[in-house]
């Protein structure tokens, strides 16, 4: 043998593997041969090919040992495995329906487990890129201290990026980055056109932020400021082709820097980004179009900052904090930071610090998953120890024969992996069926793959579920005494009856509480859609003002309102719900000085617009056009007049920026979405705007918007028409809570599914242990009804204590999630008696649907019957 | 009792036992039975078989080349017995009386 030969090596794992099934001295012939052909196919076929072959050949002949071959040839463990394979098959066939209950249970636990977990995954892995820099990756906020808040802000003023890298040693470079739907514009390409959101970024942006280029080169793609990197979706519109892009000349119009761009690069967007961006633009080049917004007061960029190796976080924050105060005199602001893979979980400031955000939600689900895993165990202990009588005597016989408990424990522990791993095949099969739902639900994109960070944890995951739910039935099932188990005696002890009874209502308990959160976060949600907003939001239209229309906006608006259909048109900055103008630092007479930073909300847009609101006048008028010093009159709603304090509001003065004069006052109306409380708030009129708004009738509505089209394209050719329902809007503001809904509502039904299988197979296991029972009872002139009551009590009354326990606990964690909203609904009993009952009609029925068979029970039959 | 019947796939690892004379173990056989029958073969259903004929009588196993290695590993070679070339010709002999049965047609459609 030559020395080089040395080193190959058949591979170890599958040496191993034969080691373990086979005798010694078959296992050294057939190593010999094993050998023999693996060098020889080292020479003709190559090692990777020979290592293969070898480790196909193992299989080989371990199948065979094992399917077919004479015990003498292999070790006694394998004689075991197979013969405790052979019984967990047996007791499965025997008993089909606990064997059904118990797969499906896991089945369906693990399945909904395995999902939230890869949404979980998903979620705490968002903005953890693996660039270069990314580890040294932090964002600069803004705190403003009020006097009684401190409000925290992304954005940061313009000179502050390059006075950070400057006056700070630990800051090793910043990324300026720009990005706001006011920045939004339309990419050409000839004749192709299609809206985009830029982003104007630092030129070292890839060296912390992951995105893939499929075409161009990351290091020259900002070689010169006129470029502009698009995003895949953007090349293949405009180019049908991501390779045709790189070098051709597109055009950009936006509000502030339309222009010709040459294409450098395509990217992917990564799925792990938070922020979604159609297309990058140099920030030098959004400054060298606005130089205007350098100063210490205008605000835009979000500060990404890479420190330099080895600086403290809180060192640096302690550092930065007053540094605004040395620039600006007087400021209240001040400054810290945060990692930027944070930003994303931890996005909720209070104080002036990250406190929590999407953390919760990630929070709730993996304990929803957890408890309903929990569930489907439980279930598994509960079947295995209440159907021990079934494996007694195969337990006495064992032990007399001298089996170890060691060994029993292996083998109830081996068993109950192996149905967890046949669950997780079912699991897997109704993961592929629900994930594209599960996606539609929570708004992403999962998938399941062979990824080793997703299958590993899963593999883990299945394992500890198996190993977990039969630690208790293993040690319980090999503690009988061999003398007493072959009698066919159970052990009576109270202790496991107590663990029992405990299981069973704390997986009830669980669902009760599941029930009782569905039924309440259901009730808030159509209490925040279907209550009165104060202004009528239906057949309301709204579309962006841009390009030539800026110019023409009355014109267009007068247009609009002859169309056959319109009710009502207005162009207005910004938009409803929520994205109002707002402004601080207002006067008025005998202003209490507290006031002064308060933020009044406003729309400045057309006369019409509070009329195509349909808010209801309180007092006074709305403004008109027929009244020329309307140009300097407010109209205000009641929760601003009653901060004021005016008494008799109409005619007051009121300073706005310019001195205006009160006309009316509307009733409080939600410009905002129900989490919020209705804020002062008063309508201006304004030239020009952002935003146009139209009211149609209800009937007809697609061929009035036909009409608008057309209209909408006459006034500005180049522009994709695009709208949206001002009430479709609404509603999605909601859209976190309506996912939390439906996900709460398909797991809790999960987790409710699950513990009434477990009760099922429970009843049908107890009343069938007293078939002799109820013959006698029959025979003694029993009804009917009084052996149902008698058989169900027990199990309602379990079902009836874990109401007990878990109305508070849903009473609790409810209170909490309401505290969100400033409008919600009062924790009425009657949401947790509905739930309690619908739970108890439930149970009960389970339980019944058993029970009521076993009163038919032919009373001579069983009593005749030995057992 | 049964009777002990020879398998097919028994029958050629038998055959190749016999052919290879006093050479014939693992490799040797599995590479010989699939060279004649133009397919792979796996060790783990030879050594299957050769089990079965070892217990029926029919080969019988010696050791030779064993290394001095620990661990080691040992040759073992499988000589056919008398009562394995009984068992051989017995099948020959059924095989050859049933085609001296087959009717003219059929042989003739083989032309």
């Amino acid at each position: 043998m030559s020395q080089e030969q040395h080193n190959i090596r058949p591979p170890r794992f599958a040496k191993w593997l034969l080691e373990s099934f086979c005798s010694y001295d078959f296992l050294s012939t057939a190593l010999w041969d094993l050998e023999e052909l693996f060098h020889q196919n080292v020479k003709n076929k190559g090692i990777t090919k020979a290592r293969l072959l070898y480790t196909i050949e193992v299989f080989g002949i371990i199948t065979h040992l094992f399917f077919k071959g004479k015990s003498q040839y292999s070790v006694n463990k394998t004689a075991m495995l197979k013969h405790n394979l052979i019984i967990t098959f047996r007791s499965f066939k025997r008993y089909k329906s606990s064997f059904l209950i118990n797969l499906f249970g896991l089945a369906t636990g693990l399945a909904s487990a395995l999902l939230i977990y890869l949404w979980v995954n998903n979620e705490l892995n968002m903005n953890h890129f693996g660039e270069k820099d990314s580890t040294r990756h932090y964002q600069v906020f803004i705190n403003n201290n009020y006097s009684d808040r401190v409000e925290t802000q992304e954005k940061i003023t313009f000179p502050l990026p390059d006075a950070l890298e400057e006056d700070f040693p630990e800051v090793e470079y910043t990324i300026p980055v720009i990005l706001s739907p006011f920045y939004e514009g339309v990419l050409s390409f000839e004749d192709q056109f299609f809206r985009a959101d830029p982003q104007y970024v630092g030129d070292r942006y890839f060296d912390v932020f992951s995105c893939d280029f499929l075409a161009g080169e990351k290091a020259s793609a900002w070689s010169d400021q006129n470029n502009v990197v698009i995003s895949e979706s953007m090349a293949l519109g405009l180019f049908r082709d991501v390779d045709q892009a790189i070098g051709k000349t597109v055009f950009f119009k936006n509000k502030t820097h339309s222009g010709n761009y040459l294409v450098s690069g395509v990217f992917r967007p990564d799925s792990k980004a938070s922020s979604k961006f159609d297309l990058l633009l140099t920030y030098d080049l959004f400054l060298s179009k606005r130089p205007k917004v350098m100063n210490w007061w205008n605000e835009g960029p979000l500060g990404h900052v890479v420190l330099s190796e080895g600086v403290e976080l809180d060192q640096f924050n302690v550092k930065i904090k007053d540094y605004l105060k040395t620039k600006v005199k007087g400021t209240q602001q001040t400054l810290f930071a945060q990692k930027f893979s944070e930003t994303y979980l931890y996005g909720v400031y209070e104080n002036g610090s990250p406190t929590e955000g999407r953390i919760v939600y990630v929070r709730i689900f993996s304990l929803i998953a957890l408890f309903v895993l929990t569930i489907a165990c439980i279930n598994y202990v509960n079947l295995s120890t209440a159907q021990a009588t079934r494996r007694i005597k195969e337990i006495g016989v064992k032990k007399a024969v001298g089996a170890q408990r060691s060994v029993l424990i292996y083998q109830y522990i081996a068993e109950s992996i192996f149905i967890t791993f046949l669950s997780l095949a079912l699991a897997i099969g109704i993961i592929f069926l629900l994930l594209p739902q599960f996606n539609e639900i929570t708004g992403k994109q999962l998938s399941i793959n062979l990824d080793p960070g997703i299958s590993i944890p899963i593999l883990a995951i299945t394992f500890l579920t198996g190993l977990i739910s039969s630690i208790y039935p293993a040690l319980y099932l090999s503690s009988f005494k061999p003398v007493l188990a072959l009698k066919g005696k159970m052990r009576r002890d109270s202790g496991g009856r107590w663990l029992h009874k405990g299981l069973v209502v704390f997986q009830f308990a669980i669902s009760v509480v599941m029930i009782i959160s569905v039924t309440v976060i259901y009730v808030q949600i159509r209490f925040i859609q279907a209550s009165n907003l104060g202004y009528d939001n239906q057949h309301l239209i709204s579309f962006r003002m841009e390009g030539k229309l800026v110019d023409n906006a009355e014109a267009f608006v007068t247009e609009t309102k002859k169309i056959a259909g319109v009710v009502n048109a207005s162009h207005l900055w910004g938009r409803l719900p929520g994205k109002v103008s707002w402004r601080s630092n207002l006067q008025w007479k005998d202003q209490d000085p507290e006031l002064k930073s308060t933020i009044f909300h406003f729309i400045d847009g057309g006369h019409e617009m509070a009329k195509l609101l349909d808010v209801e006048i309180k007092e006074g008028r709305f403004l008109s056009e027929d009244i020329p010093s309307d140009k300097t009159s407010i109209v205000m709603n009641e929760t601003a007049i009653a901060l004021i304090g005016y008494k008799d509001p109409i005619g007051q003065k009121f300073w706005t920026g310019e001195m205006c004069t009160i006309v009316g006052v509307v009733k409080d109306f939600h410009f905002e979405g129900m989490h919020e409380e209705i804020k002062p708030f008063f309508f201006k009129l304004g030239s020009k705007g952002n935003t146009f708004m139209v009211k149609i009738e209800a009937q007809n509505q697609s061929e009035t918007i036909e009409k608008l089209r057309d209209l909408y394209h006459g006034f500005n050719p180049g522009y994709p028409f695009e709208f949206t329902f001002v009430d479709d809007s609404y509603q999605n503001l909601y859209l976190e809570e309506e996912r939390i809904s439906t996900l709460s509502k398909y797991l809790s039904a999960i987790a409710v599914t699950i513990s009434c299988l477990g009760l099922l197979a429970l009843t049908a296991f107890s009343t069938q242990r007293r078939f002799k029972e109820i013959a006698i009872r029959k025979v003694l002139g029993s009804s009917s009804l009084n052996i149902m009551r008698l058989l169900s009590r027990e199990f309602v009354l379990l079902v009836i204590l874990a109401m007990v326990i878990a109305a508070p606990i849903g009473f609790y964690l409810m209170k909490n999630w309401l505290e969100d909203f400033a409008y919600r609904i009062e924790l009425e009993p009657i949401y947790f008696i509905l739930s309690c009952l619908f739970m108890l009609a439930i149970a009960w029925l389970t339980i019944m649907s058993q029970i009521a068979n076993s009163t038919k029970v032919n009373v001579t039959e069983s009593l005749r019957t030995e057992g | 009792m049964k009777k002990v019947t020879l398998g097919a796939f028994e029958e050629l690892v038998l055959l190749t036992a016999g052919v290879l004379q006093d050479n014939a173990y693992g490799v040797t056989i599995k590479l010989e039975l699939e060279r004649q029958l133009n397919k792979k073969i796996s060790l783990g259903a030879l050594y299957s078989a050769l089990q079965r004929l070892e217990e029926k009588g029919w080969v019988n196993s010696r050791i030779g080349g064993i290394t001095e290695k620990q661990g080691g590993r040992r040759k073992q070679y499988y000589d056919i017995t008398k009562e394995g070339m009984m068992a051989l010709d017995e099948v020959r002999a059924m095989r050859n009386s049933l085609f001296d049965r087959l009717p003219q047609t059929a042989i003739n459609l083989l032309k």
